[in-house]
């Protein structure tokens, strides 16, 4: 199966900024880690099915780190995606068609029944707002260092791009009832993305 | 008095990787925070004092992060320095020249007296540094498979130091032991950090 999405993913985080785990701790910052990534899909196509719009999020918990596996999560995906949409993206990101996701899904073994969820995302320049339904309210808000340019990791050792720009996740909550409850310590990134296998 | 240097230094710190109060306002891992920064001025002169080769280290301890202000610090020379050399780099490194190292100076509450000592550093590929008998320092560069160094740039309070890329390196085991500071292990951060500074 052949795909390609790109977009925008924003990844608020359990931990403090900047977050262990993306440079090789094993451990996040309270001992655990639990995490969202949002993902904004502008373009893209799986094997035939033009997936562009559709809005994805995947949320985790990991009883140590992520790089130490062990994950659960669950998809969300928005209800103006079709049934044909959801039947490609689904394996997709749960890693069973390469790429990327094949190294996110080997981290998170344990994948409960996706949901249908309501993602609206006002995106900014110096903040971005996303709900996902009932499940989690996220707030990602770019560093910048002095000259105003956004703070930004290149060549993570652990990170999904090779280029991530820093945010704050303050105010980051997720409620779930079949996963832990967290705040973000601190920690978000955002980053532009374009995958493909 | 005019001056300038340029070269890498070596940051380490008793947080974990990416210390948290290069971001602003943040929890240091531990509460609190002590960290060293062992300077390699590989070129620099300070009013026709010649100061390339000389290196120097820095040793801090905060009760939080740098919005908390720095209860303690201590400058060591290499003994390696002259006369001139080292009043020069002591009155810089103190915030007494101007330049960045002035701002740095204000948040300290204590200057402990400035100890001359050997200064062992290396900035390549394996960064280390030994400061006399209180300091050990050891990095692992963080890469990617590919082989590109990891670099945090534009971190909102590296601009308070004068510079804006941290090449981000692992300094799990680093150490510091002077009789005068709190005693600190690495939580794991680390970095090399080129500069090019004057006052």
């Amino acid at each position: 199966m052949a795909w390609m999405i790109a977009g925008t993913y924003y990844g608020p985080c359990s931990c403090k900024v900047s977050c262990p785990c993306e440079l090789g701790e094993m451990e996040g910052d309270n001992g655990w880690c639990s995490g969202t990534l949002v993902f904004d899909i502008q373009r893209g196509t799986v094997d035939g099915t033009d997936v562009s719009g559709a809005k994805v999020v995947l949320a985790a918990d990991w009883p140590s780190g992520f790089l130490s596996g062990n994950g659960t999560g669950r998809l969300y995906i928005d209800p103006s995606i079709s049934q044909q949409q959801r039947a490609a993206l689904e394996p997709v990101l749960g890693g069973k068609s390469g790429g990327v996701f094949e190294a996110i899904g080997a981290l998170v073994p344990n994948i409960l029944p996706t949901k249908e969820a309501r993602i609206t995302i006002e995106a900014g320049q110096d903040e971005t707002r996303i709900t996902v339904a009932d499940a989690g309210e996220l707030v990602i808000k770019p560093l910048r260092g002095a000259t105003g340019e956004y703070t930004r990791l290149l060549h993570g050792s652990a990170t999904f791009r090779d280029d991530v720009i820093l945010a704050r996740g303050t105010g980051s909550r997720w409620h779930d009832p079949d996963l832990r409850p967290w705040e973000s310590g601190g920690h978000a990134e955002q980053a532009d993305f374009e995958w493909s296998a | 008095m005019a001056w300038q240097m340029t070269g890498q230094w070596l940051e380490a710190c008793s947080c974990k990787m990416i210390c948290p109060c290069n971001m602003g306002p943040a929890e240091p891992t531990q509460g609190w925070c002590s960290a060293a920064l062992a300077l390699d001025i590989e070129r620099g002169n300070a009013d026709g004092v010649d100061l390339s080769g000389l290196k120097a280290a820095l040793a801090i301890e905060l009760p939080g992060d740098f919005f908390g202000g720095i209860d303690k610090a201590r400058l060591y020379i290499d003994e390696a320095a002259s006369s001139d050399q080292r009043q020069a780099l002591e009155a810089i490194l103190t915030g007494k020249q101007g330049g960045v190292w002035g701002p740095v100076a204000s948040m300290i509450k204590e200057w402990l007296p400035t100890q001359t000592t050997s200064i062992q550093l290396e900035t390549g590929d394996r960064p280390s540094a030994t400061i006399g008998q209180v300091g050990q320092v050891t990095m692992e560069r963080v890469k990617t498979e590919a082989g590109q160094q990891a670099k945090l740039v534009n971190a909102p309070v590296a601009a308070a130091f004068g510079t804006d890329t941290i090449e981000l390196a692992r300094a799990d085991g680093s150490r510091w032991s002077d009789p005068d500071q709190r005693s600190w292990e690495s939580g794991g951060y680390g970095g090399v950090i080129p500069f090019s500074l004057s006052g």
